[in-house]
C-alpha cells in the first residue's frame, strides 16, 4: 500500500518532512560521536583548580571524653533532629580498650586535594566559593556515593544521609539553619562551641597532612591537675 | 503544636510464647517517660501483682525518656529498669535500677521509647533490636561468657565485624535504613544472673550497671541473657535552636570549664573535689589515679565523670564500683577487683561488705571448722586473691557463696546473724536489707526516702551538697565555700519549697513539719524529673553554682530541666506540673507495695538506726541555737515514736491512710488513678 | 582501634580486599555521550525507516509493522527496566532496595543502559510517529470516549447491558491512557536529561531541585500506567491475541470483527450486518 503520510508532506520548500527528520538525525549522530571523539582525543582530562577550605577541625583525642556532644549538636544544627547517624563528625570507642587506644574522632579534614570533590559527577560535591569547605550541595546530589567512597580515609568522613537521601559531610557550620550562631569557616562551629572537654578546635591554617597533623593537645596544667596526663603521647601521669 | 522527644512506639517482648507487639507511647505519655511509665505499662501488663520476681509473669521495662539521646546535658544516657526485685528484705519490693552509656538513645534512634520483656523462654536467648526489626535470638553460645565477652560477641554479630576495624555497617538491607560506626548498646547479664544471683545486675559497656533490686537475677529467671539494640532513626525535637542555646547558655554559666576553672582542688589528683566542682572524671571518688586515663561519659552527659585507663581495667567504674576494695594496697588491685564484679555481673552493693564476713571470721564464727563453715582465705584478706575467691564463690553459689548468692540480708538470717548483727550495726544495713549508703541518722533524705520506698535510694541531687561539699572541702583543709544558711537557702529556693528548715539535719530538724515537705518533694522530683525524664543523679539539680564566675551562687535548677523539657518536646510543663506528676508516679508505686503487702508497721529501719548512736562525723546544715552550722552530727540515734509521727505527717501529707500507710481513693482519683482505687479496693487495701 | 587516620594506600587496599572499587566509574559519566546519541539515531532510524500500514490479508489483519513492534519493546523494556533500577535506587520517599556502594552502582548502569535503550525507541517512536500524523490521530481520544469507555469498562466488569461499540483500531479508554503515558514520559525524559545534564556541566540548584521530585513523581505516574498496561494487554486472557500480534505484527479477522469494527470499515473492509459479540474480550492500553 502507498504510504498515505508521503503525499502530504511533501513541504513546499521542496525538503519532505522524512528527508528533513532524516538530517537532523544524521546531524545529531555525526555531531555527537565527533564531539566525543574530539573530546577523548584533542583535551586533556579536565584539571580541577579547587581552592583550599580556609578553616579545619582539630582534633585532642585524648582530652575527649566520649559523650558524643559534638555528634548530637552536629546533627541537630544541620538537621533539627537528633541522631548519632547523621552527624559529621563521629566520636567511635571501645569500652573495654586501653586509652589512649579506646577513641577515636573521626572528622572532615578537607583535604587540599579532595577525592570526594573529584569524584563527584555532577558537582554537588564542591568547594564553598567563599570559605573553601568542602561541602554538599544537597539538590545536585544524585545519590550515587562515589564521594562516600573516594575519601581517603576509614571510615569515609562523607556519608550517606538516608533519610533526606542525599551525601552530606562537614561544612565547619557553614548550613546550620537550626542553630542561631553565624556558623563557616568565617564564624563558629557547633562541635566545637560545645564540646564540653574543649576537645576540638579550629585553625584557619592547612595542618600537615600526615596523621598527627589534625590531632592536637589541648590540655594544659589545670587538665594535669585532675590527674589526667598533659603529655603529647597520653603516657605519663602529670607531676 | 510541634512536639518531639517521643518516637512513638514502646516495644513489647514475650519470652514464653515469642510474641513481639508495639505499644503506643502516647497512651502513656502523661507519665513522663522512664519510670513512670514503666509503673503504669506495669500495673497494665502484670494481673498479679504479688508475684515474685522470679515469675514469668514478672515485667522488667527499660524505659527512655523524651529527652534520650538528645543534647539535654546529662539527662540523655539513662535507662530506666523497673521489675518486681529478688534482693529486698523480707519482700522483694517492685523496684527500680537504672543505667547509664548509650543504650537509651541507642533505643530512640532505633524507634522505641521503651522496652517490656515478660515471660520466660525455655532455652538461653537475646533480644536484638535493630531498627524496628526486633528478633529472639538463641544465646546458647553466649551463656557462660562474662558480660564484656558477651558484647564483644554481639557487636561482631550484629555490624558483621565491622565495628572490630571500625567502618560503616548498615543497620538494615537497603542503604536507606542507615549505616552506623557505633557499636551495638548491649545489656547484658554475666554468670552471676545466669546462676540467678538476686544480687546480680545487668551490665552495659565497661561500666554501666543496673544493680540494685537484682535485675540480672530477672533476666535469667527469664532466660535472657542480653538485649542488643542499634538504631539509625532520628529523635524529632520541637526547638532544635532553643535547645541548643540553653545547652550552651547551661554550659557556659554552670559547668567546670577544663581550661581555665572558677574553683579547683588546692591538692592535685584529688577526684572527689569533683563532687564540688563538677570536674570531668571524679567517679573514683577518693581514690586518687596512678594510671594515665580519660574522662568518659555517658551519651550527651557535659561532666563525663568516669576514666577510661591505659590499663584497660576498671574503665568506666565510678562511686562504690570503684570503693568496692578500697582496702586494697594499690590501685592495679583495686580496678581488678572492681572488674571482676563488672565481668561476672554482680551488684556491688550487695557484697560490699566483705569486711562484715571478716569481722565474723576474727570473731571465730565463720571460718573453717567454725559456726558458719567457710574455707574462704580469710588470712589473705585485703589481698586481690581474697577478693577473687570471695567474688568467685558468690557467683559460682560454692561455699558460703550459696548463701551470699541469695543476697547478704537473707545470707546473715540463714546463719542466724540478721537480728543480732542489725541491732548491734556490725551488718549496717537500715533498710529493706539494702547496705548503709549515707547515715541514716543524720541524712534523713536519704533514709527516710529508702525506707518509704522500695531499695536504698541511691539519689545524690542534695547529697553532694548537704554531705559531701563541706567533707571534701575539709578533707583537704578548706573551709566551706558557702556558708550552710546561704545552701539551705539556695536549696529551700530552687526546690520551689521555700522553708529553708526542710534542710535542718538537727536532732529537731529531722521530725519537723518542715521535713515532711522535704522529703515529699525530694519523693516527688526524683520520681518524675530523674527517673522518668531521666536527668542524671551525679548532675541533676543544680541549684549551687560553684563555678559561677561572677559570685552568683544560685544554680540552674529548675529553670533549666524545665527549658531542656520543653524545648525537645514543644510542651509548657512547669516545675510544679512535674513535681505532681512524681507525685502521682510515686502514689502508683505504693499501690503496688501495698498490693505487694506493704504496710506502715513494715516501714521501719533495722534496730542499730534507733539504738546505736553515730559515731562518724558528718557535715550537714544544722539549725542549733538559733544558727545554721555544717555539723558533726555525733552521738545521734533516732528516735522510734518521733519517726512514726513524722510517718503519721507524711502519709498524710501525700494523701495516704495515716493508719495504714496506703493510699486513699480521694487520693487517686485526684491523680486521675481510679482504676489503682478499683483494685486496690477488690484487694480489701484501698487506704480509709 | 586500628583506624587512626590510615593513609590513602592502605585504604584502598582495605577496600580492594573487601570487592570494593574505589575507581570504578559510573556508565552516567564514562559514556555520558551515548544518551544524547540515542535520541539522534532514533530520529534518524525513523528517516530512514518504511512503514506498512494495517492491511487485511486474508482471514488476519496487519495490526503492527516491524517498526511498531521495534519501536514498542525498545520502549517498553527501556521502561519496565528504568522502574525496576530506578524503584530500587529509592523513588520518592520510598527508600531504597539495595545497599550502599557497590550494588549501587550497579543498578545505576542498569539505569544507564535502559535510558540508551529507552531514548532509542522512544524517539524513533516519536518521529516515526511526527511522519505519519494519522499514527498520532489513531491514539487520540475522540467525542465518543467517554460513552464508549463506560461501556468498554462496563463490559470487561461483567455488566450485560452494555454492548460492545463500534471502536476503532484503539480502545477510546487506551487513547486516554495513551495521553496520561505521553506526558509521564515527557516529563521523565525532560527531568532525566537535565540530571545527565548535570554529569556534564554545572547546572543551578534550583534547576535540580525541581527537576529530580518531578523525575521521581513521573515514575510513579509511570508504574501506575506501566503497571495496569501489562495487566490489561498481557495479564488478562482477553487480551492475548493482541500480546501476540505485538510479536508477529497480526491478529485474525474474526478478532478484528469482534473488538475493532471502526477500525476494519476504515480499512475498507465490507462487514457484514452483524451484532458485535459480547464479549469482555480486551486488549487495552497502547
Amino acid at each position: 500500500m502507498a504510504d498515505i503520510d508521503k503525499k502530504e508532506s511533501v513541504a513546499k520548500a521542496g525538503v519532505s518532512r522524512r528527508e528533513f527528520f532524516t538530517g537532523v538525525g544524521g546531524l545529531g549522530v555525526g555531531a555527537v560521536l565527533g564531539g566525543a571523539l574530539l573530546k577523548g582525543i584533542l583535551l586533556p582530562d579536565e584539571v580541577l583548580a579547587i581552592p583550599a577550605s580556609e578553616g579545619y577541625l582539630l582534633v585532642d583525642t585524648k582530652k575527649c571524653g566520649g559523650c558524643q556532644t559534638c555528634m548530637l549538636t552536629c546533627s541537630l544544627a544541620h538537621y533539627g533532629r537528633e541522631n548519632t547517624t547523621l552527624s559529621r563528625i563521629q566520636v567511635v570507642q571501645n569500652s573495654f580498650a586501653k586509652f589512649p587506644d579506646d577513641l577515636s574522632i573521626d572528622q572532615c579534614r578537607q583535604c587540599p586535594y579532595p577525592s570526594c570533590v573529584d569524584a563527584c559527577p555532577t558537582g554537588a560535591m564542591h568547594a564553598d566559593p567563599t570559605t573553601g569547605a568542602r561541602m554538599v550541595d544537597e539538590e545536585k546530589c544524585i545519590g550515587c556515593e562515589r564521594c562516600v567512597n573516594a575519601c581517603p580515609f576509614t571510615p569515609s568522613r562523607v556519608q550517606w544521609n538516608h533519610e533526606d537521601q542525599h551525601a552530606q559531610k562537614c561544612d565547619l557550620c557553614k548550613n546550620t539553619p537550626f542553630w542561631s550562631e553565624e556558623g563557616g569557616a568565617d564564624g563558629k562551629q557547633a562541635c566545637v562551641e560545645m564540646c564540653p572537654m574543649h576537645a576540638i578546635t579550629f585553625t584557619k591554617d592547612i595542618p600537615v597532612q600526615t596523621d598527627s597533623g589534625y590531632e592536637t593537645n589541648l590540655r594544659n596544667s589545670h587538665w594535669g591537675h585532675l590527674g589526667f596526663p598533659v603529655d603529647d603521647a597520653g603516657e605519663k601521669m602529670p607531676g | 503544636m510541634a512536639t518531639g522527644g517521643y518516637v512513638g512506639k514502646i516495644l513489647y517482648v514475650n519470652l514464653t510464647d515469642g510474641r513481639i507487639e508495639e505499644i503506643e507511647t502516647s497512651k502513656y505519655e502523661q507519665f513522663g517517660g522512664g519510670h513512670g511509665m514503666g509503673s503504669a505499662l506495669f500495673w497494665d501488663l502484670v494481673e498479679d501483682k504479688t508475684v515474685d520476681g522470679y515469675h514469668p509473669d514478672n515485667l522488667i521495662t527499660m524505659m527512655t525518656s523524651p529527652l534520650s539521646g538528645t543534647l539535654v546535658p546529662s539527662a540523655s544516657g539513662r535507662t530506666e529498669c523497673n521489675f518486681i526485685g529478688l534482693i529486698a528484705y523480707p519482700i522483694g519490693w517492685y523496684t527500680r535500677s537504672n543505667f547509664g552509656g548509650r543504650f537509651s538513645g541507642e533505643l530512640k534512634y532505633a524507634g522505641w521509647d521503651g522496652i517490656a520483656i515478660q515471660g520466660k523462654s525455655e532455652t538461653p536467648v537475646w533480644i536484638n533490636i535493630a531498627n524496628d526489626k526486633v528478633t529472639i535470638e538463641d544465646a546458647t553460645d553466649l551463656w557462660g561468657l562474662d558480660t564484656y565477652e558477651t558484647q564483644e560477641e554481639i557487636w561482631s554479630t550484629v555490624s558483621k565485624g565491622n565495628t572490630d576495624d571500625g567502618t560503616w555497617y548498615g543497620v538494615g538491607t537497603g542503604r536507606d535504613s542507615g549505616r552506623t560506626l557505633q557499636k551495638p548498646a548491649v545489656a547484658t547479664i554475666g554468670k552471676a544472673g545466669e546462676n540467678l544471683n538476686r544480687n546480680a545486675c545487668i551490665l552495659h559497656d565497661a561500666g554501666n550497671a543496673a544493680g540494685q533490686g537484682g535485675l540480672g537475677g530477672v533476666f535469667g529467671s527469664k532466660n535472657l541473657k542480653a538485649v542488643s539494640v542499634i538504631g539509625t532513626g532520628s529523635v524529632e525535637i520541637a526547638d532544635p535552636a532553643a535547645l541548643i542555646a540553653a545547652r550552651k547558655e547551661f554550659q557556659d554559666k554552670f559547668a567546670y570549664n577544663v581550661d581555665a576553672p572558677e574553683m579547683e582542688s588546692p591538692v592535685p589528683n584529688f577526684p572527689a573535689y569533683g563532687a564540688i566542682t563538677l570536674s570531668p572524671g571524679f567517679g573514683p571518688l577518693y581514690l586518687p589515679t596512678h594510671v594515665p586515663s580519660r574522662p568518659q561519659g555517658c551519651i550527651g552527659c557535659y561532666k563525663n565523670c568516669r576514666r577510661r585507663l591505659s590499663t584497660g581495667v576498671s574503665n568506666e567504674d565510678q562511686c562504690v564500683e570503684s570503693l568496692f576494695f578500697i582496702n586494697g594496697s594499690n590501685q592495679i588491685d583495686q580496678n581488678k577487683a572492681t572488674d571482676l564484679l563488672d565481668k561476672a555481673g554482680l551488684n556491688v552493693y550487695d557484697v560490699f561488705n566483705h569486711s562484715y564476713l571478716y569481722a565474723l571470721n576474727q570473731m571465730g564464727i565463720m571460718g573453717p571448722g567454725m559456726e558458719i563453715e567457710s574455707s574462704l582465705p580469710f588470712e589473705k584478706y585485703g589481698t586481690i586473691e581474697f577478693m577473687e575467691a570471695y567474688v568467685d564463690c558468690i557467683i559460682n553459689r560454692t561455699d558460703i557463696g550459696a548463701d551470699l548468692a541469695e543476697g547478704m540480708a537473707r545470707a546473715a538470717k540463714k546463719w542466724g546473724r540478721w537480728e543480732i548483727d542489725t541491732a548491734s550495726g556490725l551488718l549496717d544495713r537500715p533498710n529493706w536489707g539494702f547496705c548503709q549508703h549515707y547515715e541514716p541518722r543524720l541524712e534523713v533524705e536519704w533514709s527516710y526516702g529508702s525506707i518509704l520506698g522500695d531499695r536504698d535510694i541511691n539519689e545524690h541531687g542534695l547529697n553532694f551538697y548537704v554531705h559531701w561539699h563541706s567533707i571534701i572541702r575539709g578533707m583537704v583543709g578548706q573551709e566551706p565555700a558557702i556558708s550552710a544558711e546561704d545552701m539551705v537557702n539556695l536549696i529551700a529556693e530552687g526546690t520551689g519549697v521555700g522553708d529553708p528548715m526542710g534542710w535542718d539535719y538537727s536532732e529537731e530538724g529531722i521530725y519537723g513539719d518542715p521535713k515532711v515537705q522535704a522529703i515529699s518533694w525530694h519523693r516527688h522530683y526524683t520520681r518524675f524529673w530523674k527517673q522518668s525524664l531521666a536527668f542524671c543523679d551525679w548532675a541533676w539539680p543544680n541549684f549551687i553554682n560553684f563555678n559561677s564566675a561572677d559570685g552568683d551562687m544560685s544554680g540552674a535548677s529548675p529553670e533549666f530541666e524545665v527549658r531542656f523539657y520543653n524545648a525537645v518536646t514543644g510542651k509548657s510543663l512547669t516545675w510544679e506540673e512535674g513535681l505532681e506528676i512524681g507525685h502521682k508516679i510515686w502514689t502508683l508505686d505504693k499501690a503496688i507495695w501495698t498490693l505487694q503487702g506493704r504496710h506502715r508497721d513494715l516501714e521501719v529501719f533495722a534496730d542499730y538506726v534507733y539504738d546505736v548512736p553515730t559515731e562518724a562525723p558528718d557535715g550537714l546544715p544544722m539549725f542549733i541555737d538559733g544558727k545554721w552550722e555544717y555539723n558533726a552530727g555525733l552521738g545521734r540515734t533516732l528516735d522510734r515514736d518521733k519517726f512514726e509521727d513524722f510517718k503519721t505527717r507524711f502519709y498524710a501529707n501525700e494523701g495516704w491512710d495515716t493508719a495504714t500507710g496506703w493510699p486513699t481513693r480521694a487520693t487517686l482519683e485526684a491523680l486521675d488513678l481510679g482504676y489503682v482505687a478499683d483494685e486496690l479496693e477488690s484487694n480489701g487495701k484501698l487506704g480509709a | 582501634m586500628s583506624h587512626f587516620f590510615p593513609t590513602r594506600d592502605s585504604d584502598r587496599q582495605r577496600n580492594k580486599e573487601r570487592g570494593e572499587c574505589m575507581e570504578r566509574e559510573l556508565l552516567f559519566d564514562s559514556a555520558t555521550w551515548l544518551v544524547w546519541l540515542a535520541p539522534f539515531v532514533g530520529v534518524l532510524a525513523a528517516g530512514l525507516t518504511k512503514r506498512r500500514d494495517p492491511v487485511v490479508e486474508g482471514d488476519r489483519v496487519l495490526r503492527h509493522d516491524k517498526a511498531a513492534i521495534l519501536e514498542h519493546w525498545t520502549h517498553g523494556i527501556g521502561t519496565a527496566v528504568l522502574l525496576v533500577s530506578g524503584i530500587a535506587l529509592g523513588v520518592w520517599f520510598l527508600p531504597a532496595l539495595v545497599g550502599s556502594g557497590e550494588p549501587v552502582w550497579t543498578m545505576m548502569d542498569v539505569h544507564f543502559g535502559a535510558v540508551v535503550v529507552f531514548l532509542f525507541g522512544t524517539f524513533y517512536y516519536g518521529t516515526n510517529t511526527l511522519l505519519a500524523k494519522k499514527r498520532f490521530r489513531e491514539h487520540l481520544p475522540t467525542k465518543d470516549a467517554i460513552e464508549y469507555t463506560k461501556r468498554h469498562y462496563g463490559l470487561l466488569l461483567g455488566m450485560k447491558k452494555f454492548t460492545m461499540p463500534p471502536e476503532r483500531k484503539y480502545f477510546e479508554s487506551e487513547k486516554m491512557a495513551y495521553i496520561l503515558a505521553l506526558a509521564s514520559t515527557s516529563v521523565i525524559i525532560l527531568t532525566g536529561l537535565i540530571k545527565v545534564a548535570a554529569h556534564a556541566i554545572d547546572l543551578p540548584a534550583g534547576l535540580l531541585a525541581v527537576a529530580t521530585p518531578a523525575h521521581d513523581i513521573a515514575t510513579v505516574a509511570m508504574l501506575a500506567f506501566f503497571l495496569a498496561h501489562v495487566f490489561f494487554a498481557a495479564v488478562l486472557p482477553m487480551s492475548w491475541p493482541v500480546l501476540i500480534s505485538m510479536f508477529t505484527g497480526y491478529v485474525s479477522l474474526e478478532h478484528a470483527k469482534h473488538e475493532h469494527r471502526g477500525w476494519l470499515e476504515e480499512l475498507g473492509y465490507e462487514l457484514e450486518d452483524e451484532e458485535p459479540a459480547e464479549v469482555a474480550d480486551e486488549d487495552s492500553a497502547a
